[in-house]
């Protein structure tokens, strides 16, 4: 039985006609069933981040993907339709970014400022950690890990950086961000609820938004704009970084 | 099926439609102005920029930009699969990747939050 399924589902994707069609669309249901039992889950665990979606979503599907597949690329091959809606997604952002930026004009320049320098600082100490450690073949998979995961994954296109690596690190990072950044910041005697907000959106992208949610809608808003500005500016900057030194 | 499903719908497909525009219309002018950024960005802002312009979106589209956000991590997630697939690349580079997740990650947050702290108390009037 698990052969003839495997032996099914590890059809290359230029299999043509009603097979690879088939196929294709069982891939999208099976993704889509993963993704709800994740996010139920996720909900049962009272919104904890390490049962976010993402993470147990992927951990799930890999493990499916494995069975199934056997190999990744014929999996990724027929799992083309969500990459596509990456795009208009990412453009989407334009709606909350432009109503949280008019929400909190009264600390637009403070904050814009500190977005400015989170979203070089955050990268570039993973880099020159990953540098001490003799990571250099994956430096530039790093380079992208606090971006919300759609333009993360058209940056390591854009600068040719191995995309399925600088997606899993995106997403791990969103994990440890959103478990740590409460009891760092506690530590560290901050107790304004904008600050953390602002940290989990630089840090932690989507998963750290949603923890910031959790925290209250003031904190969940300057999250979102920090996750926003965040994922433009390294999109605007990152490129031309890579072109200057690679 | 109601008509008000249909609709919805109808609204949906619109709202993607526009966004998948905005999307192409970046990709001209990142063409055009030889930009680096990703395509999908320039997009972004430039529905950004309209938005401002417009003061705020109008229903349907505002409704398909919160159902895809919300749907983000849908979309996401068969590319998060790949890196439990990366064979000698992470079994090489394990150290720097783990280190860059788990240690650089709280630093940064510590370092971001403190600039944060530091600039809003020095703007604050």
């Amino acid at each position: 039985m698990n052969d003839a399924l495997r032996s099914f589902f590890s059809a290359p994707a230029t299999t043509e006609g009603l097979l690879g069609v088939m196929i294709t669309a069982l891939t999208t249901l099976l993704v889509c069933a993963v993704y709800g039992l994740a996010l139920k889950t996720y909900r049962r665990a009272k919104h904890f981040p390490l049962a976010h979606p993402l993470a147990l979503g992927s951990i799930a599907l890999a493990f499916l993907v494995a069975i199934l597949y056997g190999d990744y690329s014929h999996f990724r091959d027929h799992s083309q339709v969500f990459y596509w809606f990456l795009g208009p997604t990412t453009v989407a952002l334009a709606l909350p970014l432009h109503r949280e930026f008019s929400r909190i004009r009264a600390v637009a320049k403070p904050v814009s400022l500190g977005l400015l320098a989170g979203a070089l600082i955050s990268p570039a100490v993973a880099l020159a950690l990953a540098w001490a450690l003799g990571g250099d073949k994956v430096l530039l998979s790093l380079a992208t890990k606090s971006v919300t995961t759609p333009i993360a994954l058209e940056l390591s296109e854009k600068i040719g950086s191995i995309a399925a690596l600088a997606a899993g690190v995106v997403i791990f990072t969103g994990v440890v961000g959103a478990l740590t950044a409460a009891p760092l910041l506690r530590l560290a005697g901050i107790k304004d609820e904008r600050v953390l907000g602002l940290v989990l959106g630089i840090n932690a992208h989507g998963v750290g938004t949603a923890t910031a949610f959790q925290v209250s809608p003031r904190c969940g808003a300057f999250a979102s704009l920090a996750m926003g500005i965040t994922g433009i500016v390294t999109a605007l900057i990152l490129p031309l970084l890579v072109r200057l030194f690679a | 099926m109601t008509s008000f499903n249909l609709r919805e719908v109808a609204s949906l497909v619109a709202g993607i439609a526009v966004l998948a525009i905005f999307q192409w219309l970046g990709s001209l002018v990142s063409e055009a102005l030889q930009l680096p950024t990703p395509t999908a960005v320039t997009g972004l802002v430039l529905l950004f920029v309209v938005l401002s312009i417009m003061g705020d979106a109008p229903l349907w589209l505002a409704q398909t930009c919160h159902r895809l956000i919300s749907l983000l991590s849908l979309f996401f997630i068969p590319a998060g699969v790949g890196i439990f697939f990366l064979g000698d690349i992470f079994t090489d580079n394990w150290l720097a990747i783990i280190a860059a997740i788990l240690v650089a990650t709280p630093i940064a947050i510590v370092i971001t939050a403190l600039i944060m702290q530091f600039l809003l108390r020095r703007f604050a009037k």
